[in-house]
């Protein structure tokens, strides 16, 4: 098994290193981060936004605050989440400009179709898609952090700016609204 | 007075934690109380065991996008134009010096020079345009290139997404297809020599095949 703490350190090492050239206006430390957390920041918006023409844009949004804001970055955190935090930010921001619905409690069912009408459209990924889609940009943020980040319920908080309790909540409705959308064996539909 | 917890209290109460129990992001009271509940309640047991086909259904859906840097430094630059100019003064300096009557001959010639020999390559170049734009910025709508598979893969059925990742962000693989019906996932590995990406894949636990499928097996 890897070493993980040994990694960890190196890690906060580098990460450490990086912020100062940020601090320092560093280009070239900019595109160093940029170009390690795209994927999983690009991952994260495409997840919560479900709008993947908005993604480049609100991903360089975000960048462009880490660039004029890293001086706010006290190192309470991980800058991984640090920058998710602003990712949600940004991405409600730009859900608002194009006039997307972004309220949290928004029905976790609405947009779901009837078991019949998914029966017709023979289980295909589309239904998938769509029962997703039947979820907020929050609910769905929750759900991106907790299984592809593997991010702690506290954590994911801080980062949504939002009690615990609805870190959990968020994260039940929407494995439950998956589970009713979809009816039959979950493995059927991946 | 203090209240007593019910079963149907902590049944909720593991309910709201079993995706982090499965992630291992809970602390030791919470990890216990999930345990001890897990006993006695065959209803989180299978959403228990459900946990992966979620994880995995939510990964089926999640599309993939390009990274595009170029777009974004011209934007920081334009932003910067204070720190622009400092940083441009060691070029200024150079072109000062540059400016000296002796060596401007020398530059005339040596511009007359690069003209010809640009003149030379444009032309032999022009036809190939679009395949020297190979790597450059790519809009999302844009459709990929095909990749085509060459490591056909299986993966334990526990394995979270976040696990494969690793061990493709390790092996320096990528996925292309899958799952097949069978619940394999067909890789693209860079390069000719397959060996040490196979070598990485075959090291990883989680990774219960990996086979070269560079021709079609013999039927």
């Amino acid at each position: 098994m890897i070493d993980r703490k040994q990694e960890q350190d190196r890690l906060q090492g580098s990460e450490e290193a990086l912020v100062e050239r940020l601090r320092q206006r560093d280009v070239r430390a900019l595109e160093q981060l940029y170009k390690a957390s795209h994927g999983r920041m690009s991952r994260f918006l495409l997840n919560m936004l479900r709008r993947p023409e908005l993604v480049e844009e609100v991903l360089n949004d975000v960048m462009m605050v880490v660039w004029n804001r890293i001086g706010d970055f006290q190192g309470a955190s991980k800058l991984s989440t640090w920058m998710f935090g602003i990712a949600y930010r940004q991405g409600l921001a730009a859900l608002r400009r194009v006039d997307e619905p972004v309220d949290d409690d928004r029905s976790a069912a609405s947009g779901a179709a009837t078991p019949e009408q998914e029966a017709a459209e023979g289980r295909s990924r589309a239904a998938l898609a769509k029962a997703i889609d039947g979820l907020s940009p929050a609910h769905r943020a929750v759900v991106n952090l907790t299984y592809f980040e593997e991010l702690g319920y506290r954590e994911i908080a801080g980062i949504l700016d939002c009690p615990v309790d609805t870190v959990k909540t968020r994260m039940f409705h929407a494995r439950r609204h998956l589970k009713q959308s979809l009816p039959g064996a979950l493995a059927d539909w991946i | 007075m203090g209240r007593v917890v019910t079963f149907l209290d902590r049944h909720q109460e593991v309910q709201l934690l079993l995706p982090w129990y499965r992630t291992g992001r809970l602390d030791d009271a919470e990890r216990l109380l999930v345990e001890t509940h897990l006993g006695d309640c065959a209803e989180c047991r299978a959403d228990l065991a459900a946990e992966p086909a979620l994880e995995a259904a939510f990964a089926s859906a999640s599309p993939e996008a390009e990274a595009g840097w170029a777009a974004l430094e011209a934007r920081v630059r334009r932003s910067m134009p204070a720190q622009g100019r400092r940083a441009r003064r060691p070029w200024a300096a150079a072109g000062r010096a540059l400016m000296r009557p002796e060596r401007l001959k020398w530059i005339a010639a040596a511009q007359f020079a690069a003209l010809i020999v640009l003149g030379l390559a444009a032309l032999p170049s022009a036809p190939t345009a679009p395949a020297a734009r190979q790597g450059a910025y790519r809009a999302l709508g844009d459709a990929p290139a095909a990749r085509p598979g060459n490591v056909l893969a299986m993966f334990r059925p526990e394995a979270s997404v976040a696990a494969m990742r690793r061990s493709l962000d390790a092996s320096g693989a990528r996925f292309v297809d899958g799952p097949t019906p069978a619940g394999a996932y067909l890789l693209q590995v860079p390069g000719d020599d397959k060996g040490p990406a196979l070598a990485a894949l075959r090291r990883d636990p989680i990774v219960t095949m990996a086979e070269p499928i560079d021709r079609a097996p013999p039927e």
